[in-house]
């Protein structure tokens, strides 16, 4: 099997094959990061379904599929469903 | 164990591979019923310098279905925590330990109990006891654990809630012989007639004088029946459950680089499972195994036709050519197995007076270790037991639950030769080379306790193999 290299594992995400990257972020600072530096409106997640992203818990998001902006984000013992294209396309331009 | 490393991922992860499961009615204790939920399978007794734990980010569950639906009505959670007194040696102990709150014992496990019951979650507790609970020291030999008996016995707890319970290292309970079995089909006491035939001999319990980890609980009969009651009788409608354990881990892994620690994140995915001995072993092929870990027994009609037309039914006529002319020709889907696995088996089959495993209301798909909770149990060597269980006429045995003494390889293999197919064919012939099918071990290496946790105490360390001297003690004066 070639080599797959990082470039087009994003390329190939990026126009629609499913994708499965991992970023692990320390801290539930990246959302709010990403927020400020995509400007566009997210899914807003409705209160109960927040993730109880206390102080120092790692958050990891897992880009399930790039075109559609699904990613699902893991804290704690819970997960969340969440979908933003901007911000899937910010993590996987993160990951190059 | 007769699910040790039955599939591939779980046979790269010990501490989360459920490998038995037993349900029955207490002997000498006949208005509760104790379930044994087994875990780290193929222990060596002499397991230093880290001897085998639970792992503390692993979700152990035992399940209950009262229902008939396929899903748990009630759950037993058992969660462990790892504690160091003194993290700057090596040792597992710095002493003799005397106690479970021995300071001599440097690594030690601990756990609770949370019970699951509709949308309410209660942690039990002990009554007079610590809480967390603890798990005996695994055993080591005279020096590092000169008491065992006294040690695991004090692991041993009653909850307020009316159960009692006990985690920690025991004998194996299981026995196979499974050098011969997995060697291609063969069954020792009839090698001369494989097709690559060898000499007759007795099976060989390959995974004699092996420990296991074992979780078991001990619960009021009338705690586990949908309405709460006590039972009239093996027709009760209420009487039969169906029981299963899990493992589970978070969805997310991340090693630390350069820590030699790990971060888990995300709700805990099941990666085993585990109730009717076998399944996963020889039913589920092996592109599905890894699968069946992760599915609820909710969704088993997925796997209906595994167990309708099981591979080894056609392996046996193969390995062993002319012994099983009947089974052979038998091409209906094997609505036997689907009872003793799947559906439980319906009163009308076993008898016009009571049934084993049946539930009112439906036959969901699910499998599962179902009990009759009514049936009385026979007590090891008395009147009317067989290790046989069903097939040696005794109710009280496998698969009406499982008890530590019934050979359920043995029962297996003569179910899908077809020992079972006359419950729901009549037309149906056993062939004569059924009766010789065995796998040649009729009990296991260790003696069974009469009484709570059943399990025979661990093989210590120092002495095992069994060639080495149980004792090194200088008796010189």
């Amino acid at each position: 099997m070639p080599e797959v290299t990082r470039r087009q594992f994003i390329r190939n995400a990026s126009i629609g094959a499913a994708a499965a990257g991992v970023l692990a972020v320390g801290g539930p600072g990246i959302l709010s990061a990403v927020e400020a530096t995509v400007g566009g409106s997210p899914t807003a997640l409705p209160a109960s379904q927040e993730p109880d992203a206390q102080e120092g818990s790692d958050v990891f998001a897992r880009v399930i599929d790039a075109k559609a902006g699904h990613i699902k984000i893991f804290v704690g013992e819970r997960s969340v469903d969440y979908t933003d294209q901007a911000l899937a396309q910010t993590l996987l331009q993160a990951a190059r | 164990m007769s699910s040790h490393r039955e599939a591939p991922a779980i046979s790269k992860d010990p501490v989360a591979d459920s490998t038995d499961v037993y349900a029955f009615v207490s002997p000498d204790a006949q208005s509760t019923v104790t379930i044994i939920a087994n875990y780290v399978p193929l222990q060596e007794p002499a397991g230093g310098p880290n001897f085998f734990e639970f792992g503390d980010d692993v979700l152990y569950e035992i399940h209950i279905d009262n229902t008939g639906s396929g899903t748990p009505a009630i759950t037993y959670q058992f969660r462990f925590t790892t504690t160091i007194t003194d993290p700057g040696t090596f040792l597992y102990a710095t002493g003799p330990i005397t106690s479970l709150t021995d300071p001599n014992w440097n690594r030690r496990q601990t756990y609770t109990v949370t019970k699951v019951q509709g949308e309410v979650s209660t942690l039990l507790t002990p009554m007079g006891g610590p809480n967390p609970l603890s798990c005996p020291p695994c055993n080591i030999g005279p020096r590092s654990t000169p008491n065992y008996a006294s040690l695991s016995g004090d692991a041993i707890y009653r909850l307020s809630s009316g159960e009692m319970v006990f985690a920690g290292q025991r004998a194996e309970g299981f026995f196979v012989d499974l050098g011969s079995i997995f060697d291609l089909g063969d069954l020792r006491p009839l090698s001369p007639d494989q097709v690559i035939p060898g000499l007759a001999a007795a099976g060989i319990d390959t995974i004699a004088d092996k420990n296991v980890h074992s979780i078991t609980i001990q619960v009021p009969i009338s705690s586990l029946t949908s309405n709460q009651q006590t039972l009239t009788g093996p027709n009760d409608p209420h009487a039969v459950i169906g029981v299963y354990t899990t493992a589970s881990r978070q969805t997310v892994t991340a090693i630390n680089p350069g820590t030699g620690t790990h971060t888990n994140s995300g709700p805990f995915t099941q990666v085993s499972r585990l109730g009717s001995p076998l399944v996963n072993e020889v039913v589920v092929p092996m592109n599905l195994k890894d699968f069946w870990n992760s599915q609820p027994p909710v969704n088993d009609s997925q796997f209906a036709a595994a167990v309708q037309h099981p591979e080894l039914q056609n392996l046996l006529p193969a390995l062993y050519p002319g012994a099983f002319p009947n089974l052979h020709a038998y091409t209906k889907p094997r609505a036997d197995l689907v009872a003793i696995f799947a559906t439980g088996i319906p009163g009308s089959v076993i008898g016009p007076s009571f049934g084993v495993g049946t539930f009112q209301g439906g036959n969901v798909i699910a499998e599962m270790l179902r009990l009759n909770m009514a049936i009385t149990p026979t007590g090891p060597g008395g009147a009317g037991t067989s290790t046989l269980g069903l097939l040696g006429n005794d109710l009280a045995g496998f698969p009406n639950g499982r008890r530590v003494t019934d050979d359920v390889v043995t029962i297996e293999l003569k179910a899908v030769a077809g020992a079972t197919i006359p419950l729901v064919d009549h037309t149906f012939t056993p062939d004569a080379a059924v009766a010789a099918v065995s796998q040649g071990v009729t009990s296991n290496s260790a003696a069974y306790q009469s009484s709570f946790p059943y399990l025979a105490d661990p093989y210590p360390g120092f002495s095992n193999p069994a060639t080495t001297p149980s004792s090194n003690h200088n008796t010189s004066p």
